[in-house]
């Protein structure tokens, strides 16, 4: 290499420094993070059989649940949701990503210091808001309030946006019965590339949970969205006698292996537990008797 | 079990995170990943289980916290919660004083003063107890000194107010209880209600909001009372509701399964109103555990519904105590409520529903007809 060469590469090499010198001292360049703001549509396309109108009933496979969550989904009813006290339960945080929810992000930034103070998030369906404090206070007491959005807190990892929630009110995995208790803590992942954010969500449950259960949901931007307001008035759709719960008494539901029939599957492949999110199981699941094909289509494929 | 400790998990675990962000491309997923190894922590500090969880909720760690709950104003009053006292009580602080709902165990006064003193120097005028339970009542006493009850002239012979008396209030049957020798909850004199009620609801005015107290009949207990503070919108239910056990359904002090579900659908239906999304609107007060909302309490009467259903189905099949007991009727709310050890197990709790049951001849096909 002649000596031109190498000097006019120190050179360029003392020059990237400096700029970079230059670049991280200037405001806000420093943390590498990415803005979440905008408008962002959901794109829907990741478990596409349980966007809609949801899952079957009886279809928990890939779900790390345990028996007694098991339990409380092969009770759950479809009618459930026409009881006049859960018509306007909003998807939890946690599973709100995976609903009907266009969003829309924004900062919020102390005036003086130019620090973030939070990270607002604001759905589509049922209109859920969420607060992601950035300013680093504590979470709330143990005897404090859940909601369906739970206290959240966040910071900066390289240019992931890691989001802890705590403080939920009871919700749900998938829309077949299967739940997640009010002790869960979820760890959200936001990551934005250009135009498209993906959000990964993890739930530690302790109740019906015997290993975090992970999803990942995506987003592209949409600046021209424009969110509508989502009222909500409970109405009497099916007449339900105040004091009554739509379930199957244990053992009695029927319909709980008709999409293992639709699909072929084995039956046990269907109910759901942690051993069935890896890979190793499908060999085991060669093994298993399937059921004859019913003939019926899933729904939603 | 402590879910998160096991390696072969966290390997698994990491592996599964580690797949997800790749797959997505992300350009984060070393640090996220990293962020993963281990759970975030958990509501409860060092709590991994439900149970352990549930525990710190209702023994507490030895101190007494206060938890504000409604901010009060000039001319509105404040609620507080005090956690660690026995049941929790709830404080109501306004122009005219204290009003306390419940008054904690025995010996735990001096820790209940002091916390009242940190909130307000207005004098305590009223305690209203939810139950007759030494949890509930065991304070009143010594609370009760230092009270001043505002009185007429011609009752107190003091024109205003009596140092050293507070009105106590509770349904007739706690009053019963802690009077009649021999009983469970008998109790010094210094304890007993000194205004009790037999009616559907007792009504008082204090701090400027309306108070209605409901008489949950045969819940619990046979002497339960909800008090709901209507201005601030939050309601003390006493032991009809808790966040971190089954219902205390106490058959040898009148309570019932049906009861207990009565008085819950008393909460949803004449009592709550949530806010928009089911979010917000009234609060409530358990005697064991944390704050809730409409939802919260929608869950526990649900679950409690769906529990006397199915023992109903047992009991109409002709089934034994034991035979019930291991079918398990409780089975997916046992994570969240249950406890194998202690005062109030799933076991005691299933049988109380049993004999509730069985002893008001409502076995046979669920009442409602809600299940299938």
């Amino acid at each position: 290499m002649r000596k031109t060469d190498r000097a006019s590469r120190g050179q360029a090499s003392r020059l990237a420094v400096l700029l970079s010198v230059a670049w991280l001292a200037l405001p806000g360049a420093a943390g590498a993070q990415s803005d979440p703001s905008g408008e962002w549509r959901s794109l829907q396309h990741e478990d596409r059989g349980e966007r809609g109108q949801g899952p079957d009933v009886g279809d928990y496979l890939g779900v790390p649940i345990n028996a007694q969550g098991r339990a409380k989904a092969d009770a759950w009813m479809a009618s459930f949701h026409e009881l006049l006290e859960n018509q306007c339960r909003p998807h939890p945080a946690d599973y709100a990503w995976r609903g009907p929810f266009n969003m829309r992000v924004w900062m919020e930034y102390d005036r003086y210091t130019q620090n973030q103070v939070a990270v607002h998030t604001h759905g589509s369906w049922q209109q859920p808001e969420q607060t992601i404090w950035m300013d680093g206070r504590p979470h709330p007491p143990v005897e404090a309030l859940h909601s369906w959005q739970g206290f959240s807190t966040g910071q900066w990892e390289g240019d992931t946006l890691h989001i802890v929630t705590t403080h939920l009110t009871e919700g749900w995995l998938r829309r077949n019965g299967l739940n997640r208790s009010d002790y869960t803590t979820v760890s959200t992942h936001m990551m934005r590339h250009g135009d498209y954010m993906t959000v990964v969500v993890i739930d530690y449950d302790p109740v019906y949970l015997t290993e975090p259960f992970i999803r990942s949901s995506d987003y592209a931007l949409y600046p021209q969205q424009r969110l509508q307001p989502y009222p909500c008035e409970p109405q009497v759709e099916l007449e339900h006698k105040p004091g009554t719960v739509p379930h199957y008494l244990p053992g009695t539901n029927p319909f709980l292996e008709e999409w293992a029939a639709a699909k072929g599957l084995p039956a046990e492949a269907t109910r759901g537990g942690a051993e069935m999110m890896y890979p190793e199981y499908i060999k085991k699941m060669e093994k298993l008797p399937r059921l004859p094909r019913s003939g019926r289509k899933p729904d939603g494929q | 079990m402590d879910i998160m400790q096991s390696k072969h998990m966290k390997q698994r675990h990491r592996w599964l995170v580690g797949l997800a962000l790749g797959l997505l491309g992300a350009g984060a997923a070393p640090a996220a990943l990293a962020a993963e190894t281990a759970a975030p922590s958990p509501l409860y500090p060092g709590a991994q289980t439900a149970q352990q969880q549930n525990d710190f909720l209702l023994r507490g760690d030895g101190t007494l916290r206060v938890l504000p709950v409604r901010q009060g104003s000039a001319s509105e009053p404040a609620i507080y919660m005090l956690v660690g006292a026995g049941a929790n009580i709830t404080v109501q602080v306004g122009i005219n004083g204290i009003v306390l709902v419940n008054a904690g165990n025995d010996g735990t006064s001096d820790k209940v003063l002091d916390a009242l003193k940190s909130i307000t120097r207005t004098p305590l005028r009223r305690i209203i107890l939810t139950n007759a339970g030494p949890d509930v009542t065991g304070g009143v006493k010594a609370l009760g000194a230092t009270g001043q009850w505002i009185t007429g002239g011609d009752v107190s012979n003091l024109l205003g107010s009596s140092s050293g008396v507070t009105s106590v209030v509770a349904a007739q049957e706690v009053l019963d209880r802690m009077s009649a020798s021999g009983s469970r909850d008998a109790a010094p004199e210094g304890n007993w209600p000194t205004d009790t009620y037999t009616q559907d609801n007792k009504d008082v005015w204090y701090n400027g909001e309306s108070i209605r107290i409901y008489h949950a009949r045969a819940a619990h207990s046979d002497g339960d009372s909800m008090v709901y503070f209507r201005h601030s919108d939050i309601v003390s239910a006493g032991d009809v509701y808790s966040t971190v056990r089954f219902p205390f359904i106490d058959l040898e002090r009148g309570g019932s399964i049906q009861g207990s579900i009565d008085a819950l659908n008393r909460l949803v239906y004449e009592v709550m109103i949530p806010g928009p999304q089911n979010d917000g609107g009234t609060v409530v007060i358990p005697n064991y555990g944390r704050l809730s909302g409409y939802s919260d309490v929608v869950f526990y009467q649900q679950m409690l519904i769906m529990v006397r259903d199915r023992v109903q189905a047992l009991i109409a099949q002709k089934k034994s105590l034991q035979q019930v007991l291991a079918a398990q009727p409780a089975l997916e709310f046992e994570p969240r409520y249950g406890a194998s050890t202690g005062g109030w197990t799933t076991t005691d709790f299933v049988t109380a529903v049993y004999k509730s049951l069985a002893k008001t001849g409502q076995g046979g096909r669920s009442r409602t007809g809600s299940a299938k």
